[in-house]
């Protein structure tokens, strides 16, 4: 294989890996910009493929099993914020909970699924664009969740930073207490983008049957899930910046598989670690960069339960 | 005269004690009209309830004529009634128009360069100009503080209430607020401007209103009064209510100058971690057997003074000697070994443990030693008995040494609080506010005990804000105005109308 070739099938592979991570980081970013840590996206993966396995093949109908995978993540997100919004319960506890449940969840009922197989989604080349150099394929000769995902990001930028909704949701992950005193409804605010944001990694959940695999193993996301809670960090909190994170890791990935193909003399428990490193690595050198610059980009108010500060 | 704001009979309580009592209040159509009073005077809980954060228990508001029902600060707001908080209600991390129109009705996709049109003509007309898209942790207090104003002239407000806004400003940035106020006034807007500093008081309102105790003591016009005459009003006459203390039983000795000193400060001064000094060139001194009060205004260094104290900050200049050594670098549990007791200033925060046992808040001042403990365990027993004992002692109320001390009254917290500081071998006692918000039995209760402490021959230290239980308490006081001490006196010469000018920044 030539340099050019080797280059095309690393980069197309690490969009199509990257894609349920993109997902996943964009559902965190809204849930996070409005101030509700998501940690339970792993199990939410995890219930929302097996719910895109189940539909697709009862119905054969990809958009229904999307459809499905959606209605399932929301639910589970809206239990997420029931607990961390109207409980105002501790978000670590609830988002770890929400995660060991769908991986027990989908554990469960996937036993049944071992054995049966779905289609996957056809490539839609996108005329002229695919023929860019080496970038044409990898971006523009894929699926069209791919496709949905570039649109996601543009629209959830959009959205958070020039729309009216942008600046009350990011004011409500903020400073609550301000917004409360402003009259607007920072439970409200907090659960559209709990629910919003989990049908998102809903969304990077039925990618797994929708494209990357065409038959039910057991804990399907393998851990990517956790990837994308440290993205979101990584991010920066921005659908942009989740976009280069997400192919960043599908690449780290897609590195991963190629060297197995190409039989490197690397033990392969080593390459798979490979990825969840760079998630380590990456962290420790965001974080400290961070902190020398003295900046952060947390939403100060990640992680607090809201009180209306009744002072008598 | 053509009233904007009409309030009629406003009450308000809260669980022992009355903020608001029968209040009737007129704020006419550009004027500016201070309300002034001490702290705990009631004048936070009055705004609040115009601002529509707390709800009268009776009594009527009336805006422009028509009857005024509040549930919350979002109908405040939406009827014209704007609140700049002494907290200022900003997100740092957002820019400043994002600041100003957060909440307001607005296009879907934010028309940013009409919004910046629109912020930079209201400031052009009142003199708040600034830079709309510069991000609010960046600007400095005062610049803040005319982003909060702007935020409630944006939203359309004829009643501007400003929560003692100059207490964060320096004297340049003060000035520049009462031009923007007077501008304001110009234009038909009506202010309510709450302070406590009779000087810029006197120089801004058109009518003066002062709050003691919960009611109003009286309305003044422009250029109708002294400040003496307000320093009066707000503090009360100088008739000092012996009440239940027993001031004669505990007679200090006719001549404390022979006592040893206990605690000196020599020339102290405690910078900020930004620079700005926080105590510049204290000079005091504490001897056994003496209450010494510190009268001041909240925020004028008492704090920071405390801190020093106790052992929780080091000096930056001059020296901090107790017992006659020198305590340079002297940490916490070295001075509460060596006989240094605290009643701090927020009981609930900073003297006890909430979630604890009574009897187990007994003997935090004992962990570093063997006192409740035999090779490392706990005895339980002990515990128990000194609890109990201590308990009965000083008349702690509840339902047994068992009880998280949460659940205590303030006045019961106190009573614990002041037991395990004078339950050990003690020198000097800071107490700090030791009766604020007590009821009555409680106050007397912890007065009398502070005074036969001093009959027993300990140095005690009294801050307070309330001049009256200054003046009941101490045999010398000194007044401590912007991190220094502007006056000292024995008791004898303590008036309470000189005493308040110093405190106020005045010369008397």
């Amino acid at each position: 294989m030539t340099t050019p070739e080797i280059l095309t099938i690393i980069l197309t592979t690490a969009v199509t890996m990257g894609t349920p991570l993109l997902f996943a980081t964009l559902g965190g970013v809204l849930s996070e910009r409005a101030g509700v840590i998501h940690l339970g996206m792993e199990g939410i993966m995890l219930v929302s493929a097996l719910v895109t396995f189940v539909v697709d093949l009862q119905t054969g109908s990809k958009v229904l099993a999307l459809i499905g995978a959606m209605m399932a993540a929301g639910a589970l997100s809206g239990l997420h914020g029931f607990v961390c919004i109207s409980l105002r319960g501790n978000q670590i506890a609830s988002g770890l909970a929400l995660a060991l449940f769908g991986t027990g969840l989908s554990g469960l009922f996937g036993d049944a699924l071992i054995g049966s197989t779905v289609t996957s989604l056809d490539r839609i080349p996108i005329p002229g664009l695919e023929l860019i150099p080496i970038l044409g394929s990898a971006f523009f000769n894929q699926d069209w969740m791919v496709y949905l995902s570039y649109v996601l990001v543009a629209g959830l930028w959009f959205m958070l930073f020039h729309t009216n909704w942008g600046l009350q949701i990011r004011s409500v992950g903020e400073a609550p207490i301000v917004c409360d005193a402003l009259g607007l409804s920072v439970a409200k605010i907090r659960f559209l983008c709990v629910i919003f944001g989990g049908m998102l990694i809903g969304l990077g959940g039925a990618y797994f049957p929708m494209v990357l695999t065409s038959f039910w193993v057991d804990d399907l996301t393998a851990g990517r899930g956790w990837i994308a809670v440290a993205l979101v960090i990584f991010a920066f909190w921005h659908p942009g910046k989740a976009l280069w994170g997400a192919y960043l890791f599908g690449a780290a990935i897609a590195f991963q598989l190629q060297a197995q193909v190409m039989g490197l003399k690397i033990p392969s428990y080593i390459l798979e670690m490979f990825p969840y490193l760079l998630t380590i690595v990456v962290l420790t050198v965001v974080t400290v960069r961070n902190r020398r610059a003295g900046q952060t980009f947390m939403p100060a108010a990640l992680g607090l339960p809201f009180f209306r500060g009744d002072k008598h | 005269m053509n009233p904007v704001l009409e309030l009629q009979k406003i009450h308000k309580e809260f669980p022992g004690i009355v903020a608001n009592d029968q209040i009737d209040l007129t704020l006419n159509r550009g004027e500016i009209h201070t309300i002034l009073g001490e702290n705990g005077a009631g004048k936070s809980t009055l705004m609040n309830i115009i601002s529509g954060l707390y709800i009268p228990d009776s009594g009527s508001m009336f805006l422009e004529g028509k009857p005024l029902h509040l549930k919350n600060p979002a109908q405040a707001i939406a009827k014209g009634v704007g609140m700049v908080h002494q907290h200022f209600m900003l997100i740092p991390n957002h820019s400043v128009s994002e600041n100003i129109i957060l909440g307001t009705p607005q296009a879907f996709r934010l028309q940013k360069s009409k919004v910046r049109q629109q912020i930079e003509e209201l400031g052009r007309r009142y003199g708040l100009e600034f830079n709309p898209d510069l991000r609010v942790q960046d600007l400095s207090v005062g610049e803040q503080q005319k982003v909060e104003i702007l935020k409630v002239l944006f939203r359309g407000a004829k009643i501007l209430i400003l929560d003692e806004p100059t207490a964060v400003l320096t004297p340049q940035e003060s000035e520049a607020l009462y031009k923007i106020l007077r501008q304001m006034k110009k234009d038909g807007q009506s202010i309510l401007f709450i302070s406590h500093k009779m000087r810029e008081v006197i120089e801004l309102s058109d009518r003066i209103t002062v709050l003691r105790h919960g009611k109003v003591k009286a309305t003044r016009n422009r250029g109708e009064t002294s400040p003496s005459e307000l320093a009066r009003l707000m503090m009360g006459e100088s008739t000092i209510q012996t009440g239940e203390v027993q001031t004669k039983t505990s007679k200090a000795s006719s001549d404390q100058s022979q006592n040893k000193t206990i605690v000196r400060l020599k020339n102290a001064g405690l910078r900020h971690e930004l620079g700005h000094w926080l105590l510049q060139n204290i000079n005091l001194e504490v001897r056994a057997g003496q209450i010494v009060g510190l009268a001041g205004v909240a925020g004028s260094g008492q704090a920071p003074l405390a801190e020093v104290l106790v052992g929780l900050r080091g000096l930056d200049t001059g020296e901090y000697q107790f017992a006659g050594e020198e305590q340079k670098g002297a940490s916490v549990s070295e001075l509460i070994h060596k006989g240094v007791g605290y009643i701090p200033e927020d009981r609930k925060r900073y003297g006890i443990a909430p979630h604890l046992e009574v009897a187990e808040n007994f003997l935090l001042r004992d962990l570093h030693n063997n006192r409740f403990q035999s090779r490392g365990w706990l005895q339980r027993d002990k515990v128990t008995a000194f609890g109990r004992d201590r308990m009965r002692a000083f008349d702690v109320r509840a339902a047994s040494e068992r009880t998280p001390i949460g659940q205590l009254s303030g006045g019961n917290m106190q009573k614990v609080i002041l037991a395990r500081e004078t339950s050990r071998p003690l020198k000097f006692l800071l107490a700090a506010q030791p009766v604020r918000g007590l009821d009555i039995h409680a106050t007397a209760f912890l007065q009398n005990q502070l005074l036969q402490a001093r009959a027993d021959g300990l140095a005690i230290l009294l801050i307070s804000e309330d001049l009256e239980e200054l003046l009941l308490m101490s045999d010398y006081l000194y007044v401590i105005s912007r991190g220094s001490i502007v006056g000292e006196m024995p008791k004898e010469e303590a008036e309470i109308e000189k005493i308040g000018l110093l405190m106020t920044g005045e010369r008397a």
